[in-house]
């Protein structure tokens, strides 16, 4: 994949980049577009800002339901499985309304998102996230309690603040151990700083602490969605082309705040001089890109620093001492994606 | 003795809790008993693909000038554009296009960089052949439309949850003709100028 982004614009590129984490495909897409952008100055506008957080958060849930899907399976319990597919399915469903496709959207571009949101968006994905919550409640009343799944992820997979922060760990598995470190807070990329909302993190370091930073995280970022979804510059879309209408052409609808898109990138669009490393939050952990360009319409280089890799490094240490069966609690609780470990 | 006796107690204890804990999630599954089944029994229901739905492409040989911009934005240059210059009238004829679908990953680049919006996507999705090289599609047949789902009287079309009307949770609920979820920019003027007149 790397080698692929030295030959290819960032146009041509960016509908290989879902690729990497094909369950957190916003994410990927946001870093891609977030590195040349930085490089070059491109503006975005508030509206696509908070398009994009919407995105980006919708795809975090989506990362997180299906993570919890697989984790619970992987112990023993098949019914969670069906029931976070349910949920995740309707999260796909508004970004094929939204992207048209379900899982490999190529929907950011340089400078602003590929289109606005359709009619009537915003009122759905409202709607879901509000269902969203409930569902939540739902899986803890099902799994959090169960006696077999306490005795199987309890205690089991124990990392220390100290070894977590060595391994270079990131994400959900760092906040287990009880290091308050989130990109968005930290780096205040987007506008989460608009938003409020609270770090989730715990202190055991152990599977179930993972486990719980995850669910907290999804009821987090439903809450953020419904503040986005009220603090949206202009509302809805079809608010804002009656607004336009009602305005005439100098209205202030029209200004850079309440448009998509800066400007749409050319398809020669070049990777100006210099080098630097953007990162944003995935739901894994820090997904990071070390960009080199040199004023070409290639990147020089394309260096990914994708959570599930490095994640994954502390596999070996972790089920030292351990049963066999505890192998697939504590894989299942890294969240990790082959895609993007060996992308 | 006594230390049996407690462990004894525990035991029981810890049992009951847990019997507690499986009877609040078996609680759970049992309340799917009332809930609808949400899936689409595909070939006799089919789900109505979004509006901006990125199926196979559509191609106007007419608009086509040649330009290959298509070509320069698809993350593989799959469109294969044959054209020749034509001295007489100054301009590249079009002699072929065609794309080969078994290679595409319907990205959509071409179609939103495409000046003259000659390529468009279709809602396409079903495009297994039973060799390969079908699915290499010249300029007539990248010139076909597909069926509608809601055409087709064999077929229950659904939507989608973004296209339900507000509230709703899954199509099964509702007509797919019924209203979906928001305003028309047109109603929204409406009753601000209503607001404004009053």
């Amino acid at each position: 994949m790397e080698k692929i982004a030295e030959n290819r614009t960032i146009i041509q590129y960016l509908p290989y980049v879902t690729r990497w984490d094909y369950l957190a495909t916003m994410f990927t897409e946001a870093i891609t577009v977030n590195a040349p952008e930085k490089l070059a100055d491109v503006p975005v506008p508030r509206r696509a800002s908070y398009i994009r957080m919407i995105m980006l958060e919708l795809s975090r849930i989506a990362s997180h339901l299906l993570w919890l899907g697989t984790f619970i399976a992987d112990i023993g319990a098949q019914t969670p499985f069906f029931y976070v597919f349910r949920e995740r399915e309707m999260i796909y469903d508004l970004f094929e309304a939204a992207t048209g496709m379900r899982m490999m959207h190529n929907y950011f571009r340089i400078g602003g998102v590929a289109a606005d949101l359709p009619y009537g968006w915003l009122d759905k994905c409202e709607d879901y996230c509000h269902y969203q919550l409930e569902k939540v409640d739902e899986y803890e009343k099902l799994i959090t309690n169960n006696p077999i799944f306490r005795k199987r992820v309890e205690g089991v997979g124990k990392i220390t603040r100290e070894e977590a922060i060595n391994w270079g760990l990131s994400g959900p598995m760092l906040r287990a151990s009880g290091v308050k470190w989130d990109l968005r807070k930290v780096d205040h990329y987007e506008l989460y700083d608009e938003l409020d909302w609270e770090l989730q993190w715990a202190t055991e370091g152990d599977c179930l602490a993972r486990y719980f930073v995850r669910v907290r995280e999804m009821r987090e970022s439903c809450k953020m969605v419904l503040q986005a979804i009220k603090q949206i510059p202009g509302g809805s879309y079809e608010n804002l082309e009656a607004q336009r209408v009602l305005g005439g052409p100098k209205s202030e609808w029209n200004s850079i705040d309440y448009q998509f898109i800066s400007k749409k990138p050319s398809p020669t669009f070049k990777v100006p001089n210099g080098e630097h490393y953007v990162r944003v939050e995935a739901p894994k952990g820090e997904l990071g890109v070390y960009l080199i360009g040199e004023n070409s319409v290639f990147p020089w280089r394309w260096k990914i620093r994708p959570p599930g890799f490095i994640n994954l490094q502390v596999l070996p240490q972790l089920v030292r001492g351990m049963k066999i069966a505890d192998i697939m609690a504590i894989l299942g609780s890294v969240d990790i994606i082959m895609g993007e470990v060996d992308r | 003795m006594m230390k049996f006796l407690s462990k004894v107690g525990d035991y029981a204890k810890d049992a009951v809790q847990a019997a507690k804990y499986i009877a609040q999630g078996m609680a759970v599954t049992f309340d799917h008993m009332q809930r609808r089944p949400i899936t689409v029994r595909y070939p006799y229901e089919k789900l109505i693909p979004s509006e901006r739905f990125r199926g196979r492409i559509h191609f106007e040989f007419d608009k086509c000038i040649s330009c290959e911009v298509c070509v320069r934005v698809c993350p593989i240059n799959l469109p294969v554009v044959d054209w020749e210059y034509n001295a007489e009238i100054k301009k590249k004829e079009l002699k072929s296009y065609s794309i080969d679908f078994g290679v595409c990953i319907f990205c959509g680049n071409c179609v939103e960089y495409c000046p003259t919006n000659c390529l468009s996507m279709t809602e396409e999705y079903d495009l297994s052949t039973f060799d390969r090289h079908e699915l290499n599609f010249d300029n007539v047949a990248l010139g076909r439309l597909p069926t509608k789902v809601t055409d087709d009287p064999m077929v229950t079309p659904l939507r989608e949850l973004a296209y339900l009307p507000k509230g709703v949770m899954e199509p099964h609920a509702v007509d797919h003709t019924e209203r979906r979820a928001g305003k028309l920019p047109v109603e929204i003027i409406e009753s601000a100028q209503e607001q404004s007149e009053s």
